[in-house]
């Protein structure tokens, strides 16, 4: 990939509704890291702390893994993604596949979602909140949401939880076998399977997965 | 009641062109008037299949292109007069035809017949979504191995975004093989409508018959063993409604007759 190329991948746009940070095609996640620093550096006074942006990522379902990282790199320098589009159109709910994907995470929208199908293979659904599967995700399927994923059924696909809450989120299905977890920061490639109702959470600095009846939070000071 | 079906799998070699062959020939059997649609442009089948590669004078480029109209490209079964297919081009391409081409083209057929087959490639790209395009029921077909219902569940899910209700996709399992099920090395039907979660139509063994029959361009509904073409009806008929228990074809699939029984008791779902 040549200089200019590089410098292309990442660009910034005003629009009515605030500022849009545009992650174009890209082969090396580090070019984005050093883009998006070397932007936000050069642009320095223009950003203070706690300023929030939105995210487009038109090919967005190519970067999907991507997402948590450009994310934590962008709250190292104090600034909040508050909206997330991975589609070429900014318009469009949580779940679709293929060509008609949007992943957009409508910026008011904090609360649960809760989807009461299953879940198939290819099909990707991404919340800020935290969300309930009333049925199962099946392997190839993914979620991605900001806080918990509780799943009445059964877990095969892979689920990213606790993008924007952190490492308190947590994991919990019916029936516990899913292809790949993650955590806030924290995650676990063959995690294990297991067919009772199962829990994945953090505990001192790992995810353990343990059954629904024999649960030990690590004590963060809450309630 | 719907009368425009896909069959389709994702993955290739399943057996979607057979079935759709088979499924023809059944309800042109029980009096329908049914035309097959042969959706896979490039790699043509369903005219081998019937046997009907050499009759064939226009494709369903020829009726995009509005060379002529859709009932002037349709070629007449041999045997079965209420049977009719629209071939495809083996010269042409897929991206030749827009689902828009489908669409119209079906509904220009509609009125003239009680059944369209439409036959789709195997993939998910521009010749699933012309396939799909104009379909009111998917039938998805797998084999019992993983990588086949991996790629079908993927399929029902791009259905299901295509606007498909739940109850309009409708599953297939062929090559079965009833030893294996039952010393318990292959899937069963109970795993695959776990691992699926929809309803399923029907259950093909896996047969030499099945074989000969494809090569010699003769379905096996049309000319062969009645075990297996008893199961091409008993799909037909559940494809138009009359309730004929899944059962109905695990009597030829295998299960002892014992062992259908027991089901039968169990009381066990379809």
């Amino acid at each position: 990939m040549s200089e200019k190329d590089r410098k292309n991948v990442v660009e910034l746009k005003m629009v009515k509704e605030g500022l849009v940070l545009v992650v174009k095609e890209y082969e090396d996640f580090e070019d984005v890291e050093t883009e998006i620093s070397r932007l936000i550096s050069s642009m320095s006074g223009f950003f203070s702390e706690g300023d929030r942006v939105m995210l487009s990522i038109p090919e967005g379902e190519k970067y999907s893994n991507d997402l948590p990282g450009i994310v934590s790199l962008l709250q190292r320098f104090g600034i909040r993604v508050d909206e997330v589009s991975l589609s070429k159109s900014k318009k469009g709910t949580g779940v679709a596949t293929g060509k008609k994907f949007t992943g957009v995470i409508p910026r008011q929208q904090e609360g649960t979602k809760v989807l009461k199908r299953n879940l198939r293979s290819g099909q990707l659904l991404v919340h800020n909140g935290s969300v309930m599967v009333f049925g199962n995700v099946h392997p190839g399927a993914e979620v991605m949401a900001g806080g918990s994923v509780v799943i009445f059924g059964s877990l095969k696909g892979s689920v990213k939880a606790g993008l924007r809450e952190g490492e308190t989120a947590l994991i919990a299905a019916l029936d516990f076998s899913p292809s790949f977890v993650q955590i806030g920061g924290y995650t676990m490639n063959e995690p294990p399977s297991s067919n009772v109702p199962s829990v994945a959470h953090v505990r001192t600095g790992r995810i353990v997965v343990e059954p629904f009846d024999n649960l030990r939070f690590e004590n963060r000071g809450e309630e | 009641m719907e009368k425009v079906f896909v069959v389709t799998s994702g993955k290739g070699g399943v057996g979607k062109t057979t079935l759709v062959a088979n499924l023809g020939c059944a309800l042109a059997k029980m009096g329908d008037k049914v035309c097959l649609i042969d959706a896979d442009v490039g790699l043509k089948n369903l005219d081998v299949v019937l046997g009907l590669e050499n009759r064939i004078i226009y494709t369903i480029i020829d009726v995009v292109n509005n060379r002529v109209k859709p009932e002037e490209a349709l070629v007449k079964h041999k045997i079965l007069k209420n049977l009719h297919l629209l071939p495809a081009s083996q010269i042409a391409t897929k991206e030749m035809i827009s689902p828009e081409d489908m669409k119209r083209i079906i509904h220009q057929l509609y009125p003239n017949f009680d059944y369209i087959i439409i036959d789709s490639p195997a993939g998910i790209e521009r010749g699933f979504r012309n396939a799909i395009a104009a379909a009111e029921q998917a039938i998805v077909i797998t084999t019992p191995e993983l990588p086949s219902i991996s790629d079908a569940d993927r399929v029902i899910g791009l259905l299901e975004n295509a606007g498909f209700e739940a109850q309009s996709v409708k599953l297939v399992i062929n090559r079965i093989k009833p030893k294996m099920v039952k010393r318990g090395e292959m899937l069963t039907k109970e795993d695959i409508a776990e691992a699926l979660a929809v309803n399923i139509v029907g259950l093909i063994p896996d047969t030499d018959e099945m074989v000969v029959a494809t090569n010699r361009g003769m379905p096996v509904v049309l000319n062969g063993n009645q075990n297996v073409s008893v199961i091409f009806e008993n799909i037909a008929k559940r494809l138009k409604g009359q309730p004929v228990p899944i059962e109905a074809d695990t009597i030829v699939t295998g299960g002892s007759f014992l062992d259908m029984i027991r089901k039968l008791f169990k009381g066990s779902r379809g």
